[in-house]
């Protein structure tokens, strides 16, 4: 009788529900962002999104667009966070929110979508080669706050 | 958790709900201009107040209208008509004489529809399909009372849960998009369902499982 | 005394006759400038012409609302000069009109007509007032009038038709709306909504007139011609029930389940016409049934939930409540919260079957969602039992799981707020506010948690952005217009709290201006509904505004204007610094308050400050900006008794009657009117309130304090008080109080207050030592944090630093979240 409603729905990300992608990231991130980076994600549209699942927001990603110099157009979207809260892992709300950039990507005729990635976050960079990405190179030092400081997979996938 | 249609003295609790949940307000004899001329459109949801016993508190409504043909026929003798606006203010239309073509056919056109002026559930209340049941309930009271052929109502572009409700679950197609019609400036969808009598029968009651002989105690 | 010839004094030149006939024209048109200029010519040439005179006063008050009284004044100079006029009189009833003073237009309308009885604009305009202010005599006198002359109108025969239906003339109403049809060459097509809802309100009329077998064979014959299909259901399934014909009933109400099977009373009716509304196993059969029809409703699953017990109660309840939580419905326990109430054997299994399945799920789950609204639902349940400690362990677990989910924010906060850390809740709150800005419901519990606080600026500045604001962007105005009576109540509370008596005075009768707009709002529909024709919905409209001043909105308010205003006259005549205990309380220590009222008479000298600015500057648009005029009351206990007299006579049912005879008593003994407080006593205690006792203390205390009562009323009065208790003067008011207030009366919050009420005004020197040892009862009750801290406010009030050291390290064991009852 009725449209069956999808138990995974996208939603962008605006001043009134910026507090939901702050309180993701503090859930799920080792570390914080700032006040700046927030505001941002309001200036960047489809490249901010929130994922609900059953209405409850549970997931969010966002990212930038990388343009070499000596480029004009990006050649790259770069995940700066991807994070689902806990439970609501193994879901497909992470594959839903990379299906997401995946399509932002191929709009905007950019073939390449990259991360970096925690070392020591064993099931994040399995879940990234799951979706096809590919490790590239160690980062030594990239994450300079964390204590002790932090080193980095920076991965890619190429369409 | 009860659904019925609106009395009279709901309509502080319908206010009170509307003003507490919904940026768009009316003034109180608004309420009573809905009631007062199509008294069989308007339902509400209540459960029993905790506070004060025997009351009931208003945990959603659906505030419906039907819209006003463009001109009135002329009545027994009267020499003009007067259209009621929002804010209850009167205004002199001009005899039929002294139309033009186009608003004419507008008349002629015009067929009985109905309106959706506000709808609200209290958050606490959400996911339990109310706002789809007063919105049939309403609907079909258009069909019923007063020949509605169509069924109208503007959502917000940003209100996911009312287009699913509206769009998804009760099938509304979106007609077109009014720019800043909001006082916000938020857009709008302005979305049209034409109303089926024998569809709204089923839908109704159509939580309906099994007719009553086929179930065994 | 009607003369037909013009007097002299009236008689006007050709010239200014012309004049005078242009400047009603202007007016008629609304084009005031132009009128009053032509008005003022007239009466250069004729500075006494009474008609021209009142049509100035009446031109000037509708041009500036600030001319009124000139107007008015230039009105009654013209009715001075000439008295009979009927245009003069006509003018003053429109006058009276516009200011909606609907009892002085229909006394001038009544005379214009007197003047002028064949004036037909006249007759309706004043059978408009005769229905505002409930005149039905006078109303059905002048709607036959009206039908006499113009029967070819049909609402003239509606408007009659209500008048007499109204005075009770059942028989005549039915027969005017018959007269009519007869009248009808051919019949009305059925799409005409006014005809059928014509029909349908003839069907009420005759129900109303008791003949219920009438009623049902009228609608039979009326069945297939008219459009409200549900009403025709409704009442028809009504009539049979009355007329004892079950079987047919029980098919109507069958039939009115499957058109809305989410409403209650169809399914209690229908348990009516099987007759087994006593018979808890058929019941429990016939509501199984029906469950399986309609599995999506709510209504015969919670109708069950109400009368079984035990097993079958378990059963159910588990059902219900596990396809809430599958299903993610965040109202699962607020759906089963009022089982609670009467039944603690039903809490107890709800608690059993939740905390069994959580067990399960904690073990093994296949859905976060369904874990984390169990988890939120015993969040819930240990705090409605005030187990607040495990409430909070649960929410806290709950937005450990899922922190963006704005409901468990909510909830945690109402935690703290019925544990009694407003300031907590409030924090809670505007975090719970922070995830989904756009949603005005959250903004709204925000705003009262801030209020309950007591932090008035922060609740300001958040309620206003989502109201029209003003030039320094606060919606407190807007939230005027839009009649936003919550917002009214709790800021009215808050400033009261606070110590802000004017201001919170302010607030409460910006209600009473709010509830006069409802009942002004009523006066278009008189006319427009005759034409319309939506007759039973207009109906209930009147019956509603009869009622108007019993509602909860105008009863809340009106309490508490009145409570303040006796504090005033009570302050006045003991010469107090502090008047009574505030009757809602904000969790504040002592400190907090200090610095709040030293924060509020900085204010105080700010707003005066400001005041005088306005006042100079000429920019009055407040006259009474922050409630100081209100408080200046000469007359405090009239102020009260008008605000309050409307609850008595408008109440909703009788007991609310006797109940506002309570408040009504507090102000008649104060005033000496002790006869009339006694006469509210002896009905409560007819219906067995519990207050009689509080009150019969106050009574004698007053009269026995009041020097200027007369001897014939003191006897009445002792008469009457030992003819309800026998021992009513045995011994001092002091001993009678405390022997009618043994230990064993404070099972409750509300025997303690009343007794400290009654004992303040009693005296006597043991009466601090008598109210904090009673206060001291509340400490340990089972109540609300509210009144905990009611009760610690009495014993900072009336006991020494000991007393109140004691009341927190007492109430502190059960109450340790209190901010307020810290140590």
């Amino acid at each position: 009788m009725s449209g069956k409603r999808a138990r995974i729905q996208l939603d962008n990300v605006n001043a009134n529900n910026l507090g939901v992608l702050r309180t993701i990231n503090n859930a799920v991130l080792p570390l914080p962002y700032a006040e700046s980076w927030y505001e941002e994600s309001l200036t960047i549209g489809e490249l901010a999104k929130l994922a609900y699942f059953d209405e409850i927001p549970v997931g969010a990603a966002r990212c930038a667009l990388k343009t070499p110099t000596s480029r004009t157009m990006p050649t790259s979207i770069y995940i700066m966070t991807l994070a689902v809260l806990d439970p609501y892992r193994g879901f497909g709300i992470g594959k839903r929110l990379l299906k997401h950039i995946i399509e932002q990507a191929q709009g905007m005729y950019v073939h390449e979508i990259s991360v970096h990635v925690w070392d020591k976050n064993e099931t994040a960079i399995q879940w990234y080669e799951a979706q096809g990405f590919e490790k590239l190179n160690l980062v030594n030092g990239y994450y300079q706050r964390m204590v002790p400081v932090g080193n980095a997979f920076f991965m890619k996938l190429s369409m | 958790m009860n659904i019925r249609q609106a009395q009279f003295a709901d309509l502080p609790g319908i206010q009170n709900c509307n003003l507490s949940n919904l940026p768009e307000n009316y003034p109180f004899k608004y309420y009573f201009f809905h009631m007062l001329n199509w008294p069989q459109l308007s339902y509400v949801a209540t459960v029993p107040d905790d506070k004060d016993l025997g009351q009931e508190k208003i945990v959603g409504y659906v505030l419906s209208k039907m819209t006003e043909p463009p001109v009135k026929q002329q009545d027994q003798g009267d020499h003009t008509t007067k259209k009621r606006s929002k804010g209850g203010k009167k205004k002199k239309v001009a005899a039929k004489d002294f139309l033009s073509e186009e608003e004419q056919q507008k008349i002629e056109d015009w067929i009985p529809n109905g309106h959706v002026t506000s709808l609200s559930v209290l958050r606490s209340y959400r996911r339990m399909g109310i706002a789809g049941n007063l919105m049939k309930q309403s609907m079909r009271a258009m069909i019923e009372c007063y020949g509605g052929k169509y069924v109208s109502l503007h959502v917000r572009e940003s209100n996911r849960a009312a287009l699913h409700l509206y769009r998804d679950s009760l099938r509304f197609d979106v007609q077109e998009i009014e720019k800043s019609y909001y006082s916000d400036g938020e857009n709008a969808y302005s979305m049209i369902l034409y109303l089926e009598p024998q569809r709204m029968e089923i839908d109704c009651g159509g939580n309906l499982l099994m007719e009553e002989e086929e179930v065994l105690l | 005394m009607f003369n037909t010839s013009i007097p002299k004094n009236r008689h006007l030149s050709s010239k200014d006759a012309e004049n005078f006939r242009e400047l009603l024209k202007f007016y008629e048109n609304k084009e005031y400038k132009k009128a009053l200029k032509i008005a003022n010519v007239i009466l250069k040439s004729r500075p006494t012409h009474g008609e021209t005179l009142a049509l100035k006063g009446l031109v000037i008050s509708s041009m500036d609302k600030k001319q009124v009284d000139e107007g008015y004044a230039l009105i009654k100079q013209g009715m001075v000069n000439d008295e009979f006029s009927y245009v003069i009189w006509h003018v003053c009833s429109i006058f009276h009109r516009n200011a909606k003073n609907y009892e002085e237009a229909e006394k001038s309308y009544a005379k214009a007509l007197q003047l002028d009885p064949e004036n037909m604009n006249v007759v309706r305009d004043l059978s408009l007032m005769q229905m505002q202010n409930r005149r039905f005599d006078g109303l059905v006198a002048s709607r036959s009038k009206l039908l006499t002359k113009q029967p070819g109108f049909r609402q003239n025969w509606t408007a009659l038709a209500i008048a007499q239906h109204l005075r009770g003339d059942f028989a005549a109403a039915e027969n005017t709306l018959n007269m009519f049809e007869e009248a009808l060459k051919e019949p009305l097509p059925k799409e005409d909504n006014e005809n059928s809802e014509l029909m349908l309100y003839k069907n009420q009329i005759i129900y109303d007139s008791g003949d219920v077998q009438r009623a049902l064979e009228h609608l039979d014959f009326i069945a297939d011609k008219v459009l409200d299909t549900l009403w025709v259901y409704e009442a028809r399934a009504k009539y049979l029930l009355e007329l004892g014909k079950l079987k047919d009933a029980e098919k109507v109400y069958r039939i009115l389940i499957k058109r809305n099977p989410e409403f209650c009373d169809y399914y209690y009716q229908l348990e009516r016409a099987l007759q087994i509304e006593d018979n808890n196993n058929l019941k429990a059969i016939m509501y199984r049934r029906l469950s399986k029809m309609y599995p999506k409703s709510d209504a015969p699953r919670s109708i069950a939930l109400k009368f079984l017990t035990g097993d079958a109660f378990a059963k159910v309840v588990s059902e219900y409540l596990k396809s809430f939580f599958v299903r993610g419905v965040p109202s699962a326990f607020v759906n089963v919260k009022g089982l609670f109430k009467a039944d603690s054997e039903k809490a107890a299994i709800i608690e059993r079957v939740v905390l069994e399945y959580y067990a399960e799920l904690k073990k093994e789950s296949d859905s976060p969602i369904t874990l984390l609204w169990v988890i939120y639902f015993l969040a819930q349940f240990n705090s409605h039992v005030q187990k607040f400690d495990a409430a909070l362990e649960y929410i806290n677990k709950a937005i450990e799981h899922t922190p963006t989910l704005v409901e468990l924010y909510m909830t945690k906060a109402r935690i703290y707020k019925r544990a009694g850390d407003y300031a907590q809740a409030a924090a809670v709150m505007q975090e719970a506010r922070a995830l989904d800005l756009q949603d005005r419901f959250v903004n709204t519990k925000a705003v009262k948690y801030l209020l309950r606080a007591g932090d008035i600026d922060t609740a300001v500045e958040v309620v206003s952005l989502f109201t029209k604001n003003d030039n320094e962007g606060k919606g407190v105005a807007d939230l005027h217009d839009m009649q936003g009576l919550w917002f009214l109540k709790e800021q009215a509370d808050a400033y009261n709290n606070a110590g802000n008596k004017g201001m919170a005075l302010k607030r409460f009768h910006a209600i009473e201006e709010v509830f006069k707009e409802f009942h002004d709002d009523q006066f278009d529909f008189h006319f427009y509904c005759t034409r319309k024709g939506t007759i039973r919905a207009y109906l209930d409209m009147v019956h509603w505004e009869d009622k108007l001043h019993g509602l909860k909105h105008y009863k809340r308010a009106a309490r508490g204007a009145v409570e303040i205003y006796l504090s005033l006259y009570d302050q006045e005549k003991n010469g107090q610094a502090n008047g009574g205990v505030s009757s809602v309380d904000d969790g504040l220590t002592p400190e907090e308050r200090k610095k709040l009222v030293r924060k509020a008479k900085k204010e105080k000298s700010k707003e005066l400050k400001k005041e005088m600015e306005q006042l100079e500057s000429k920019e009055i648009v407040d006259e009474d900006p922050f409630g100081h005029k209100l408080l200046a009351a000469k007359d405090p206990l009239e102020q009260a008794l008008k605000l309050w007299k409307p609850v008595q006579t408008e109440a909703l049912s009788a007991a609310d009657a006797v109940d506002a005879g309570k408040l009504a008593c507090e102000i008649f003994a104060r005033q000496g009117k002790y006869l009339l407080a006694m006469q509210a006593i002896n009905k409560a205690s007819a219906a067995g309130l519990d207050w009689v006792y509080e009150e019969v203390a106050k009574v004698r205390a007053f009269s026995e304090a009041d020097e200027a009562i007369a001897p014939t009323i003191k006897i009445v009065l002792t008469r009457s008080l030992t003819n309800l208790i026998a021992d009513a003067f045995e011994g001092t008011v002091v001993e009678w109080l405390n022997r009618h207030f043994g230990d064993d009366t404070f099972d409750t919050a509300e025997p303690v207050f009343n007794y400290v009420s009654a004992r303040q005004v009693c005296g006597g020197e043991e009466k601090a030592r008598d109210i904090v040892k009673v206060s001291f009862k509340l400490a340990r009750l089972n109540c609300t944090a509210n009144e905990v801290i009611r009760g610690l406010r009495i014993v900072e009030q009336w006991g020494c630093a000991e007393d109140v050291a004691e009341y927190k390290k007492l109430a502190s064991e059960k109450w340790s979240l209190a901010t307020a009852l810290q140590v």
